[in-house]
C-alpha cells in the first residue's frame, strides 16, 4: 500500500535524522539543551507497535543517539557547575570594548608556559659548526651583474591590491601542486623569468610563505633554498637574493 | 649475622626509594625529547613502574618547590585512560612579558584571548566563520587570517573542517578561569574611571 509505505519511509527518515543528531552536536559544539528530547521520544513512541525490522533497526540507532544527547546534557551541567559561571553577553561586551593591549595582557596573565630542557647532540653541534664555517663573513658586498642591475633599475613594477590578490591566488595553487611531492628549489619556482617579472614572482612567493601554506628551508646538501609545505612552528623571515 | 630490619628502617628505605623515583620522574619530565613538551603516561609507566601515578604526586611536590606544577592533558579519544594522557611541567605563576620574550606578539595574544573567551562559553568549538568575524572586529581581514593560521599551527587552536576548536596547547598553557576573570575585571579603554566595573 503506497500510503503505508510512504509513512513508513518518513518514519525511517525521521529516525535516521535523530541518529545523526549526537554526532552533529559533537562536531558543531551546539547547545545540547536545544534538542527537545521529550518530543523526540513521543514521536518514536508513536510507532511502538510496528514490527518492521527496518523501523526497529532505525529505532535502536535513534534511541542510541538520544541517550548520547542526554549524556552530553549531563556533561554540560557538570562543566557549568565546576567552572566559573560567566554571562556570555557580558563577556562579549567586555571583549568588544577592550583594546588589543588589554586583551593581550589578559592572556599573558593566564598563561603558564611549559618548561623543558633541550639538549644538543654532538653530531648536530658539528653540523652547525661546519655550516657556520662555510658562511661568508658579514659586510661582504653582494654585487649584481651590471646588466641585471640596469634592468632592475629601469623596469617598473606596478601592482594594484586586486591584481596582487589574484596573483597570490594563482601562484598559490601552482606552488602547492609543485611542493605536494616534496621540496622544490626556490629558483625552480621563480622559473626563467627575469627583471620585474622575476621580482614580482619572488614577492608573491614571499606573501604565500607569510600566509603559512609553504615555507623556505636552506638545504646544505644542495647549497640552496628549497620551498616545502609548512609544518610545525612558524619560521623567521630571511633575506634572499633573487 | 645481620640484624633483621625494623619497621622503621623498612619505612625509611621505602621513603628513600620513592624519593629517588620522584627525582627520576622529575628529570624525565624536564628533558624535552620531541617537539611537543612533556611525555605520555605510558612512557612514565615504563620509566617509573606501575604505581607511577602515586609517584607523580611526589613529583608535583618537588616541582612546586622550584616554581613549577605538573599538569595532565587527557587524550581526546580516551579521556579516562591516564596512560594515554600527556604529562608536563608548566610554570606555577604566569610569566611576565619580559620573561617570555616575544613568543606571541600583542596582536596574536589579543586575538587568542578573543577567540578563547568565545570558545570557552560555547563548549570549546564554533564555526570558523563566526570566529573570524570576531577577530576581524579588531584586526584587518588579512591580518586576522594570518593570526588564526599561526595560532592553529602553534597548536593553540584546531581547525577541524570549518570548525575551530580549543587546541592541545591551550589546554596545557591557558587557565580558563584566570583568563575569563582577567577579561571581566579589566577596565575598558575610555570607561568610566569612577566605576571600574564599566
Amino acid at each position: 500500500m503506497p500510503k503505508d509505505r510512504k509513512s513508513k519511509n518518513a518514519g525511517i527518515e525521521y529516525r535516521e535524522r535523530i541518529a545523526a543528531l549526537s554526532e552533529e552536536l559533537k562536531e558543531t559544539g551546539a547547545d545540547p539543551f536545544a534538542v527537545d528530547v521529550d518530543h523526540i521520544l513521543e514521536e518514536l513512541r508513536k510507532d511502538y507497535a510496528v514490527s518492521d525490522p527496518r523501523i526497529l533497526t532505525a529505532d535502536a540507532k535513534a534511541l542510541g543517539s538520544v541517550s548520547e544527547v542526554v549524556q552530553m546534557q549531563d556533561t554540560w551541567i557538570g562543566k557549568q557547575l565546576s567552572g566559573l559561571q560567566v554571562d556570555p553577553a557580558l563577556l562579549l561586551d567586555r571583549v568588544k570594548r577592550l583594546g588589543l593591549r588589554s586583551l593581550a595582557a589578559s592572556l599573558y596573565s593566564s598563561q603558564h608556559l611549559p618548561v623543558g630542557v633541550k639538549q644538543v647532540a654532538t653530531k648536530r653541534l658539528l653540523e652547525a659548526a661546519e655550516y657556520w664555517i662555510q658562511l661568508s663573513g658579514w659586510g661582504g658586498r653582494l654585487s649584481l651583474p651590471s646588466n641585471q642591475m640596469g634592468e632592475l633599475l629601469t623596469e617598473t613594477l606596478e601592482l594594484t591590491p586586486e591584481d596582487l590578490e589574484q596573483e597570490v591566488k594563482d601562484m598559490s595553487e601552482s606552488v602547492l601542486q609543485s611542493v605536494a611531492e616534496g621540496p622544490v628549489a626556490y629558483d625552480a619556482l621563480l622559473g626563467q623569468s627575469t627583471g620585474a617579472e622575476r621580482l614580482k614572482r619572488a614577492f608573491v612567493l614571499s606573501l604565500i610563505c607569510a600566509r603559512g601554506a609553504v615555507t623556505l628551508r636552506y638545504d646544505p646538501l644542495l647549497g640552496k633554498y628549497v620551498v616545502q609545505r609548512a609544518e610545525g612552528t612558524p619560521d623567521s623571515s630571511v633575506a634572499i637574493k633573487v | 649475622m645481620s640484624e633483621p630490619e625494623t619497621e622503621k628502617e623498612k619505612e625509611e628505605k621505602l621513603e628513600a626509594q620513592l624519593r629517588e623515583s620522584a627525582r627520576a620522574g622529575l628529570r624525565f619530565l624536564l628533558i624535552q625529547r620531541r617537539s611537543q613538551p612533556g611525555c605520555k603516561g605510558w612512557e612514565l609507566k615504563r620509566e617509573l613502574g606501575r604505581n607511577y601515578l602515586q609517584i607523580l604526586r611526589l613529583v608535583n611536590g618537588m616541582a612546586s618547590d622550584i616554581g613549577l606544577k605538573l599538569v595532565s592533558v587527557p587524550d581526546e579519544d580516551f579521556p579516562d585512560d591516564p596512560d594515554r594522557s600527556r604529562y608536563l611541567l608548566v610554570s606555577k605563576e604566569p610569566l611576565s612579558e619580559k620573561d617570555t620574550g616575544s613568543w606571541l606578539r600583542m596582536e596574536e595574544a589579543a586575538s587568542l584571548a578573543i577567540i578563547l573567551s568565545h570558545l570557552f562559553v560555547k563548549g570549546e568549538v564554533d564555526s570558523k566563520a563566526v570566529v573570524m568575524t570576531m577577530v576581524r572586529e579588531k584586526l584587518p581581514s588579512w591580518r586576522a587570517q594570518q593570526v588564526v593560521s599561526k595560532l592553529t599551527r602553534l597548536g593553540y587552536l584546531e581547525d577541524d573542517a570549518g570548525y575551530i576548536r580549543v587546541g592541545w596547547r591551550t589546554k596545557v598553557e591557558i587557565d580558563r578561569d584566570e583568563l575569563l576573570t582577567s577579561i571581566l575585571s579589566r577596565r575598558p579603554e575610555g570607561g568610566d574611571p569612577a566605576n571600574p566595573s564599566t
